[in-house]
């Protein structure tokens, strides 16, 4: 009997080795990341990235995360056909193919985007104009403008040289599109959008005012997909929607991520870096999408009441706010509004973290700059 | 007089060899565990429309086509590779040195934006007219960077 009693005391010491030495020897483990998953989605002519870091070792984690990703693909998808300008059949395409005082009927996405792209106009006094879509066209900053086979439709459109420039457009068409982004008068009644701007007349041609919200729906898209991730509790995952919006939760190793902000001098390079987690960010610049003709350089940002691109230094502005969709919006409108209006606007918005660069300095607010 | 030797002595010799054993187990475990864990690798991979296209491993320099896709891949040189698929085509250069990778050549569109990206700032190089992705193996993800490209 003692002898039975001993042997059953020592497996049960041994018992509680193994589980201790497994214990702790798992826990090791567990620093770094167990499992990465990785998946990518074409969205609004460009790349939505998501990457989730949630422990992925057993079928369960797995179908979890692949459930995850197919919720996103269908999400994306309905926002993609409710604001996508190349699809012929979305909502915003629908509206701008309409005359004055047709309507379009809206659904839930597209009501929700058009209340916050309404909020910041109000907020930034009309900088932030989605109605600006004739005028970037105008300019030659439309995606078939950089289409490697570009061809020439409207009576507007100039050749494109060599080096990607265009002659600059005629006043007549600045005017005539200036009076185009009327966004404040668009209506939105029983669920339909209604267009309440005069059509301009310019060369006998009629032109229609047209409304392009991509320039929120990044940032919208990155909040639709944080949403859907938080509601699989995961917790340690990044997703970026096209370069320039982002959400970045916690990194593998559940701490903050190190976000390089590009230099607008050299691309492939940062000229800062934050320590950056739980929240969605978002950055225009002047640095990419840009021609010069006699030395000076025309970029995308149009200031919708000159009509023209908007005379500002601040080549690269970095915002984080409120939500995804609405600091997409304020970063470039802030550019809009030039160097003063930018920095008015920041000073009196404590709320708002920024980080600007502006002749290769760096300034910022609310952000740890690591470097 | 029996009982206070035993009691003296803390191990008897079967019990050791249990022990011992029972750690054995223990580190077998936790190494087979790791070792199942760990990439085969340290590379990148391309992939056309999510599907893996090709992998590139920089510990041994070796390039592995995925099963089927022979035809869309042509070995230009040592280092220079040609993607093509019904979107277009992508031509890699990779920087066994550096352990990087960039995108030479492409007939995506007049801006080429793909040609300005690099592995090592983002982990992720991305043609979104081509569908066309190639991005790193075991990244850390620790070096991400936020800017604003022409992509829409």
């Amino acid at each position: 009997m003692k002898t039975s009693s001993n042997l059953m005391s020592k497996a049960k010491n041994c018992l509680i080795i193994v589980v201790l030495l497994t214990c702790f020897l798992l826990n090791g483990c567990q620093k770094s990341p167990s499992g990465v998953d990785r998946i990518f989605f074409d969205f609004m002519g460009t790349s939505v990235y998501v990457v989730l870091y949630e422990d992925n070792s057993f079928f369960w984690q797995k179908n979890r995360n692949n459930e995850c990703f197919n919720l996103i693909e269908e999400r994306l998808a309905e926002i993609s056909s409710t604001f996508s300008v190349e699809d012929e059949n979305s909502i915003v395409s629908k509206f701008n193919k309409k005359s004055y005082g047709e309507s379009v009927e809206i659904n839930s996405d597209f009501e929700q985007v058009f209340e916050i792209a309404t909020q910041v106009y109000n907020q930034t006094n009309g900088y932030y104009n989605p109605s600006v879509k004739k005028l970037v066209d105008l300019w030659g900053f439309s995606k078939r403008h950089s289409q490697a086979e570009y061809v020439k439709t409207f009576d507007y459109d100039r050749d494109r040289n060599q080096d990607g420039s265009f002659a600059l457009p005629s006043q007549e068409y600045i005017d005539a599109f200036v009076n185009l982004c009327d966004f404040e008068n668009i209506k939105i009644e029983d669920s339909k959008i209604i267009k309440n701007c005069q059509p301009q007349t310019v060369n006998n041609v009629i032109y229609q005012q047209e409304i392009d919200l991509s320039g929120i729906v990044k940032g919208y898209a990155c909040d639709e997909i944080n949403e859907i991730i938080d509601s699989f509790s995961i917790k340690k995952f990044y997703l970026s929607v096209g370069s320039s919006s982002m959400y970045l939760a916690k990194n593998a190793d559940n701490q903050a991520f190190q976000l390089g902000i590009t230099n607008p001098n050299d691309i492939k390079t940062d000229i800062a870096k934050i320590s950056i987690s739980d929240t969605s960010i978002s950055t225009s610049g002047t640095y990419q999408n840009f021609y010069k003709i006699d030395g000076r350089t025309y970029h995308h940002i149009i200031n919708c009441k000159t009509g023209k691109p908007a005379e500002v230094e601040i080549s690269s502005l970095t915002i984080s706010g409120i939500n995804g969709a609405w600091s997409d919006a304020l970063s470039t409108a802030l550019i809009a509004m030039g160097d003063d209006g930018a920095i008015e606007f920041l000073n009196s918005h404590a709320e708002i973290n920024y980080i600007a660069i502006k002749n290769s300095s760096v300034s910022s607010r609310g952000f740890g700059l690591i470097e | 007089m029996r009982n206070i030797k035993e009691f003296n002595k803390p191990f008897k010799k079967g019990d050791l060899i249990i022990y011992i054993i029972a750690i054995i187990i223990v580190v077998v475990c936790f190494v087979s565990v790791a070792l199942l864990k760990q990439e085969s690798y340290q590379g990148f991979e391309v992939l056309i429309d999510n599907e893996l296209i090709m992998q590139f491993d920089f510990s041994s320099n070796s390039a592995k086509i995925a099963d089927g896709k022979q035809q869309c891949i042509e070995k230009i040189s040592d280092n220079k590779y040609k993607i093509s698929s019904e979107y277009g085509f992508n031509i890699i250069e990779i920087d066994k040195v550096n352990k990087n990778v960039s995108v030479i050549e492409t007939d995506c569109g007049f801006s080429k934006e793909c040609m300005h990206m690099s592995l090592s700032g983002g982990g992720v190089i991305i043609c979104a007219p081509h569908k066309f992705t190639v991005k790193v193996v075991n990244a850390v993800d620790d070096d991400l960077r936020i800017g604003w490209r022409n992509e829409s």
